[in-house]
C-alpha cells in the first residue's frame, strides 16, 4: 500500500487539474473562436496569426503534464507550500483576511464599473473612499468626513490643474 | 566626445535637474509609505511623465526609482515592513537597530549604502554597456529569438518555487500580449469583436493592475488592527541618528563586495535585487569578524543588502540598454517609458544615436547625488509619512491608480482593466504564482514574435531552410553560452535548494 499523498502535493495536483482544463478551453474553444487564420499564411509566410496562441497552449500543457508526472512519481524538488508568502496564517484569522480583501475587490470593481461611469470620477472617488474606509474599520467620524475630500482634492489638483487631464464626469453630470 | 557632451547637456538643464529633484523626493516619500513599492511608484509616475519632454520625464522616472529604493528601506528598518521585496534582507539587522533606538543610524547607513551601490553599478553600466552593445551588433533576428526565449524561460523558472508556476505565469503574460491585431496579417486576435481590444492591452493598465492594485488587495488581507497604522519612536540621542566615519570605514569592504555582487547579478536577467540582497547579506555575514552580531543589529547587515539591491538597479540597465531586454520589472517599466517616449535602446542605439544614452547616464549620476542630499533631509521627516493611516493609503492608491490608467488613453475600459488585473494578480499571489514573470512575458512577447517570424521569413530564402541559423557564428556562440549559463544556474539551484523568489509576493 502506498502512503497518502502530502496535502500540499494534493493541492498542487488540483491546481494543475484546474489549469489543465482551463488550458484545454483556451486551446480548443477560445483560440479557434478568437483567431481566424487568413488563407496563405503558413510557416513559410511568417507563421499564421494563431501560432503564438497555439504554442502558448501547447507549452502550458507540457509544463503542467511534466509537473504532474513529477508529483506522481514523487520526484519533486524543494516543494514549498503556496500562499501569500507571508508565512502560515492562523486558521481563525484566514476568514477575516480573505473577507477584507474581497470587500476591497468588490468595492474596486463597483468603483470602476458603476461609480465612475455614473457619478463621474471625483464624486465616485469620494463615495468610494468614504465607503471603503468605513468597511475597513475606520470608526472616527471626523476622519470619514475629512479624509476622502482631501484625497479627492489632491487627485483633482494633480490631474486637472497640474496635468490638465479631464477625468470622466459621469452620465449624470455629462454635458 | 562631442556626442557625450551633447547627451549630458540634455540632462544638465534646470528643468531636468528640477525633475530629478522632484522624482527623488517623491520616490523617497512614496517608497517610505508602506504599500507603495519602488516599481509601483514608477508605474504610477509613468502616465504623468508623458506630459513632459523625454529629458524631463525620463530623469524624473530615474530619480523616482532611485529615491523609492532608498525610501523602501525606511519602512523595512522602522516598522519591519519592507516597501519592496528587495528590502527584505534589510529588515534582518535594520529592525533590531530601530528597536535599540538606532533607527536614524540604520536609515543613514541604508542611504549611504544605497548611493554607494547605485554609483558603483552606474559606473559599470557606463563602461560595460557599450562593450556589450558592440557584441550585440553581430546579433540578428535568430540570435534575438534565442536570447529572448531563454530570458523568458529563465525569468519564469527563477522567479518562483516550484518553477512551473513562474513559467505558467510567464506564458499567461505572453497570452495576454497576443490580444490585439496581428502585426503581420492585421487579423484580430482574441478581441471577440471588442474594438477597445484591437489596440491590444495597454502596458500601463497591466503594470498598475498587477503591481499596485494587486498589492493593495494583498495588504487588505490583514486584520482591522493591521490596517489602523503603527507608531514609530525616534531616539533623541545624536549618536543613535548618525553614522560616524569609523563606522562607515569599517563597512567599506562590505559595501564594495556587496556592490560588486549586486552589479554582477543585476547584469544577468532573471535574478533580481532580492536575490542579490540576500546573497550579499550572507556573504557579509560569512566574511565578518563578528558574525554573531548579525541579526541583532549589525551595521554591516544593513549596508550589505542595501548596497547590493541598489547596485542591481543600475546593472539591470546593462541588458536593457545593450539588448533591449529588461532584467527585472523595474527595468521593464523603464523600457516601457522609453518606448512610449520614443527613445530607442539596444545595440543600434549605441551606433546610430548614442546621445540619448549619454543623457541617461548623466541623469543616473545626478540622481545619485540628489538622492544623497534629499535622503539626508528625509531621515528627519520620515516620521510624517508614517502617520498616514494604512487603510487610507490603500484606498487612495486605488483611486490614484484608476486616475493614472485613465489619463493615458482616456479610456474607462483601462480603469476597469486595472481592477480586473488587480484581482487576477491577487489571486495569482494567493496561489503562489509570481506576477513579475507575467509582466515580463507580456512585454517581451511582441519582440519574440516579431523576431521569430522574421527568422521564418528569412529561412524561406535559404536552401537549407531554418537550419541556416546554424551557419551563423553569433547564433552558435550565444546558444552555447546560454546553455552553459542555464546549466550552471539549474545545477546550483538544485544543489542549494530554494532561492528567494523575484516576485512581488
Amino acid at each position: 500500500m502506498s502512503a497518502a499523498p502530502d496535502p500540499n502535493m494534493r493541492r498542487e495536483m488540483i491546481e494543475i487539474g484546474v489549469l489543465f482544463v482551463a488550458n484545454l478551453v483556451f486551446l480548443f474553444v477560445v483560440v479557434p473562436l478568437g483567431i481566424e487564420d487568413p488563407a496563405r499564411f503558413g510557416f513559410g509566410e511568417g507563421l499564421p496569426p494563431s501560432f503564438s496562441a497555439d504554442l502558448v497552449g501547447a507549452l502550458v500543457a507540457v509544463i503542467l503534464g511534466g509537473r504532474f508526472i513529477q508529483l506522481l512519481t514523487g520526484r519533486v524538488d524543494g516543494y514549498r507550500a503556496t500562499g501569500s508568502g507571508a508565512g502560515p496564517a492562523e486558521p481563525v484569522e484566514e476568514g477575516q483576511r480573505l473577507q477584507l480583501s474581497l470587500i476591497g475587490m468588490a468595492a474596486a470593481v463597483l468603483f470602476a464599473v458603476i461609480l465612475v461611469p455614473v457619478l463621474g470620477f471625483y464624486l465616485g472617488a469620494w463615495f468610494f473612499l468614504f465607503s471603503l474606509l468605513g468597511l475597513l474599520g475606520e470608526t472616527r467620524l471626523l476622519h470619514l468626513i475629512v479624509l476622502p475630500p482631501v484625497v479627492v482634492l489632491l487627485v483633482w489638483g494633480m490631474f486637472d490643474r497640474l496635468l490638465s487631464v479631464r477625468l470622466p464626469s459621469g452620465v449624470l453630470f455629462d454635458g | 566626445m562631442d556626442l557625450i557632451l551633447e547627451g549630458l547637456s540634455l540632462t544638465f538643464t534646470l528643468e531636468s535637474l528640477l525633475a530629478i529633484c522632484i522624482g527623488v523626493a517623491a520616490g523617497q516619500i512614496l517608497g517610505a509609505i508602506p504599500g507603495l513599492t519602488a516599481s509601483m511608484a514608477v508605474a504610477l509616475l509613468i502616465p504623468y511623465s508623458f506630459y513632459f519632454s523625454p529629458w524631463v520625464g525620463i530623469p524624473m522616472l530615474m530619480g523616482m526609482f532611485k529615491g523609492s529604493l532608498f525610501g523602501s528601506s525606511i519602512t523595512a528598518i522602522l516598522i519591519r515592513t519592507p516597501g519592496t521585496p528587495a528590502a527584505s534582507a534589510t529588515v534582518l539587522d535594520g529592525y533590531p537597530l530601530a528597536q535599540q533606538g538606532k533607527g536614524g543610524k540604520a536609515i543613514r547607513m541604508a542611504l549611504y549604502a544605497s548611493v554607494f551601490g547605485d554609483s558603483f553599478s552606474d559606473i559599470c553600466l557606463i563602461f560595460f554597456a557599450s562593450l556589450l552593445a558592440m557584441v550585440a551588433l553581430s546579433f540578428g533576428p535568430a540570435e534575438y529569438t534565442v536570447l529572448i526565449a531563454v530570458a523568458l524561460g529563465s525569468l519564469g523558472m527563477l522567479s518562483s518555487r516550484p518553477a512551473w508556476k513562474g513559467l505558467i505565469a510567464m506564458l499567461l503574460g505572453v497570452a495576454i500580449g497576443i490580444i490585439g491585431l496581428d502585426p503581420i496579417s492585421a487579423t484580430p486576435r482574441l478581441t471577440f469583436g471588442n474594438p477597445e481590444l484591437e489596440e491590444g492591452i495597454g502596458l500601463i493598465p497591466m503594470l498598475i493592475g498587477f503591481l499596485a492594485v494587486s498589492e493593495v488587495f494583498r495588504q487588505m488581507a490583514g486584520s482591522i488592527a493591521d490596517l489602523s497604522g503603527r507608531a514609530i519612536r525616534y531616539s533623541t540621542v545624536r549618536e543613535d541618528n548618525r553614522v560616524s566615519w569609523p563606522e562607515f570605514r569599517s563597512c567599506l569592504p562590505v559595501l564594495l563586495r556587496s556592490s560588486a555582487i549586486g552589479t554582477v547579478i543585476g547584469a544577468m536577467p532573471g535574478l533580481g535585487s532580492t536575490v542579490a540582497a540576500f546573497i550579499a547579506y550572507g556573504e557579509a555575514r560569512r566574511t565578518s569578524r563578528h558574525p554573531e552580531r548579525f541579526g541583532k543589529g549589525a551595521l554591516e547587515g544593513v549596508a550589505a543588502p542595501e548596497a547590493a539591491n541598489n547596485a542591481v538597479s543600475g546593472a539591470n540597465l546593462i541588458p536593457l540598454l545593450a539588448f533591449g531586454i529588461p532584467g527585472d520589472i523595474a527595468a521593464a517599466l523603464i523600457l516601457g517609458a522609453f518606448m512610449i517616449q520614443g527613445i530607442n535602446v539596444g545595440p543600434l542605439a549605441f551606433s546610430e544615436n548614442p546621445v540619448p544614452l549619454y543623457a541617461i547616464y548623466g541623469a543616473l549620476l545626478i540622481a545619485n547625488l540628489v538622492n544623497l542630499v534629499i535622503g539626508l533631509g528625509m531621515t528627519h521627516i520620515a516620521r510624517v509619512a508614517f502617520s498616514v493611516p494604512r487603510r487610507l493609503l490603500l484606498a487612495s492608491v486605488l483611486v490614484i491608480a484608476s486616475a493614472g490608467s485613465y489619463a493615458l488613453r482616456g479610456s474607462l475600459f483601462d480603469v476597469q482593466l486595472v481592477m480586473l488585473f488587480g484581482i487576477l494578480g491577487y489571486v495569482m499571489i494567493r496561489f503562489g504564482f509570481p506576477t513579475v514573470p507575467l509582466l515580463i512575458g507580456f512585454i517581451l512577447m511582441p519582440l519574440l514574435e516579431e523576431n521569430l517570424r522574421t527568422v521564418l521569413l528569412l529561412s524561406s530564402t535559404y536552401d537549407e531552410g531554418i537550419l541556416f541559423v546554424f551557419s551563423r557564428p553569433a547564433f552558435l556562440s550565444l546558444s552555447g553560452l546560454l546553455a552553459l549559463v542555464l546549466s550552471v544556474v539549474v545545477w546550483r539551484r538544485r544543489r542549494r535548494g530554494p532561492t528567494q523568489p523575484l516576485s512581488d509576493s
